[in-house]
């Protein structure tokens, strides 16, 4: 300890990993928390495999077929959902696709001010391609609306507007109520005698699809601090973790995605253990949040919206 | 006559053949599930970057070149207590720049290289799984660049790519914890699916998932894990990641005779 105390007099600039905000904790702030980690403490008195509280709103932004909003403690995520017709891919004509877009504003942390947050937004767009990159996760096909002429393509934007841990698991769950949300209005083609095609959009405004998000991943971050780990860091937790693992489960468990993320390396047994508490951790939270989506759309369109400022 | 341009209009677009001829329904021959292609391996063989490696695994051939470190200005300003072993303080480390490139020849489809996406995706996959095994303290403001060029990908190409990056920076003589030895996995799809040890390209491309690994051998430490696709419940994976590091294990003993034999050469090479 006298090590430690001698070393406290200077405050070590500790980065979190990557790009992303930095914070300063002094020695002894580490010890403190890893110490509390080893006996399942954290310094706002959750367990290892707590949540902080989580606050989603859907149906935020009025020009977007879908949107949502989610708030996990100071991370502050926004997503739109934007349908638009395209032409499907060449090696898939009958299917629908998304496009990711993330972008990290300037509000989150001054250190993504100009092209600063770039970096950070491809990395998370990358991740994000690579969840859904399975034919299980979103239904493609009932997003094709004649073989290899029309589709249905669906731009995710996510906004990126307070960046406090954790950044992935919130995307995942904003992404999933944003497409919950969707609305794509109901198109018919018309063929005519002479074999033209005309696209019709049904009058009623209501009309619409909407997509099941049954087995639409989440990913849970899990970072390694000490001999344990610990799911939904906080900015200063992630400072004192050299590795994480980053789990992208269904809400039957199934496993979509799975990356290291950090300088440090990782013992293959606890990368084993990290696994099963995802699946334990991600069943819960799936299970919350479809009550909590299903029990948001029953409210009907007579809910009190809180929007930005509530 | 040539062909009169302006009043014979080609298509806008056009696409090769190849993609509207049947499809060669070969399913790939059945093979043991743990088996690893034969490696050839061979270090410092460029004569312009510090250190050099060149792979080939199958089909699979990747070129790595290091050079630094380099003097890298406007580093932050130091504080904070040394590391052990006279380790430069966490902000005065050395960074680690990765740059991972396919030729536009390496796959059956000719790409232009562009510069997001992909590319950059494994760039950061393997500088996430080489930082672990370098000693960025010793090199305090300063920069080392590992280039890596994928010549031809015949399956599991990150795998490669790590590896080789791993055997140049040896070879260039930076100071390393361990050796990064990569491995790719591959599953697949059907009614009773197995995951297969180093994918050849054909299995690949009709894998339902894929995961590469990148492991320290000696340390016995796990330094990179980047899978994904539809993979099935957790323990499937868990199985995965240990065939993985087990292909690891089996692959050193190549690199280490690689290394000897790279070193022998350059003894030679100056006789003074």
């Amino acid at each position: 300890m006298t090590r430690a105390g001698a070393r406290s007099a200077r405050a070590d600039d500790v980065r979190a990993r990557g790009s992303m905000a930095s914070v300063s904790l002094s020695e002894a702030e580490k010890v403190y928390i890893v110490h509390g980690v080893q006996e399942d403490l954290r310094v706002d008195g959750r367990g290892c495999e707590d949540y902080r509280c989580v606050e989603v709103e859907t149906d935020v932004v009025s020009n977007t077929s879908g949107s949502a909003r989610v708030q996990l403690g100071h991370t502050d995520i926004l997503v739109g959902v934007k349908a638009e017709m395209g032409t499907p891919k060449l090696e898939k004509p009958n299917e629908g696709y998304l496009e990711f877009f993330v972008d990290c504003s300037a509000n989150a942390t001054p250190e993504f001010e100009g092209r600063g947050g770039d970096e950070l937004g491809t990395e998370i767009a990358n991740t994000l391609y690579r969840i859904f990159s399975n034919k299980s996760s979103v239904d493609l096909q009932s997003l094709c609306i004649s073989p290899r002429e029309h589709c249905w393509v669906l731009y995710v934007d996510v906004l990126l507007l307070e960046c406090g841990g954790n950044l992935f698991d919130a995307i995942s769950i904003a992404v999933k109520a944003a497409l919950f949300n969707t609305r794509i209005p109901r198109v018919r083609v018309l063929e005519d005698e002479e074999g033209s095609k005309d696209i019709e959009l049904s009058d009623d405004p209501y009309d619409c699809i909407r997509l099941s998000v049954e087995n639409v991943p989440c990913i849970v971050t899990l970072c390694k601090i000490g001999y344990r780990h610990v799911v939904d860091a906080t900015l200063q937790e992630e400072a004192c973790s050299l590795a994480s693992v980053l789990v992208s489960v269904t809400s039957q468990g199934v496993v979509t995605c799975m990356r290291k993320v950090g300088k440090g390396s990782l013992d293959p047994e606890s990368i084993f253990e990290m696994m099963e508490t995802s699946k334990r951790v991600g069943k819960v939270l799936h299970t919350s949040l479809h009550s909590i989506l299903h029990k948001e759309e029953s409210l009907g369109p007579k809910r009190q919206k809180v929007g930005f400022l509530g | 006559m040539p062909g009169d341009h302006r009043r014979i209009r080609g298509p806008e677009e056009s696409q090769p053949p190849q993609l509207y001829a049947a499809e060669e329904d070969e399913a790939p021959d059945p093979r043991d599930p743990s088996r690893l292609r034969p490696v050839y391996a061979r270090a410092g063989l460029l004569s312009q970057a510090k250190g050099s490696a060149y792979l080939e695994a199958g089909g699979t051939k990747v070129l790595c070149a290091v050079s630094g470190p380099r003097q890298v200005e406007g580093g932050e300003r130091g504080g904070g207590p040394a590391g052990a072993g006279g380790e430069a303080p966490a902000a005065l480390r050395g960074r680690l720049l990765c740059d991972f490139r396919r030729a536009p020849f390496a796959g059956r489809r000719r790409r232009a290289p562009q510069g997001g996406g992909e590319e950059r995706e494994l760039a950061l996959a393997l500088q996430e799984a080489l930082e672990p095994a370098v000693r960025l303290g010793r090199y305090p403001r300063a920069q080392l660049e590992v280039s890596a060029l994928l010549l031809e990908d015949g399956g599991s190409a990150l795998a490669a790519a790590l590896t080789a990056a791993a055997l140049a920076l040896a070879d260039a003589g930076i100071e390393m914890y361990d050796l990064v030895v990569g491995c790719g996995l591959s599953r697949a799809p059907g009614p009773a699916p197995t995951w297969l040890l180093d994918p050849t390209r054909l299995e690949e491309e009709r894998a339902a998932a894929g995961l590469t690994v990148a492991l320290m051998p000696v340390l016995n430490q796990v330094a990179g894990l980047l899978g994904s696709g539809e993979g099935g419940p957790t323990e499937s994976w868990v199985e995965a990641v240990r065939m993985g590091l087990e292909g690891c294990q089996r692959l050193y003993p190549v690199l280490q005779q690689c290394l000897v034999r790279a070193a022998r050469r350059r003894g030679a090479a100056t006789p003074s």
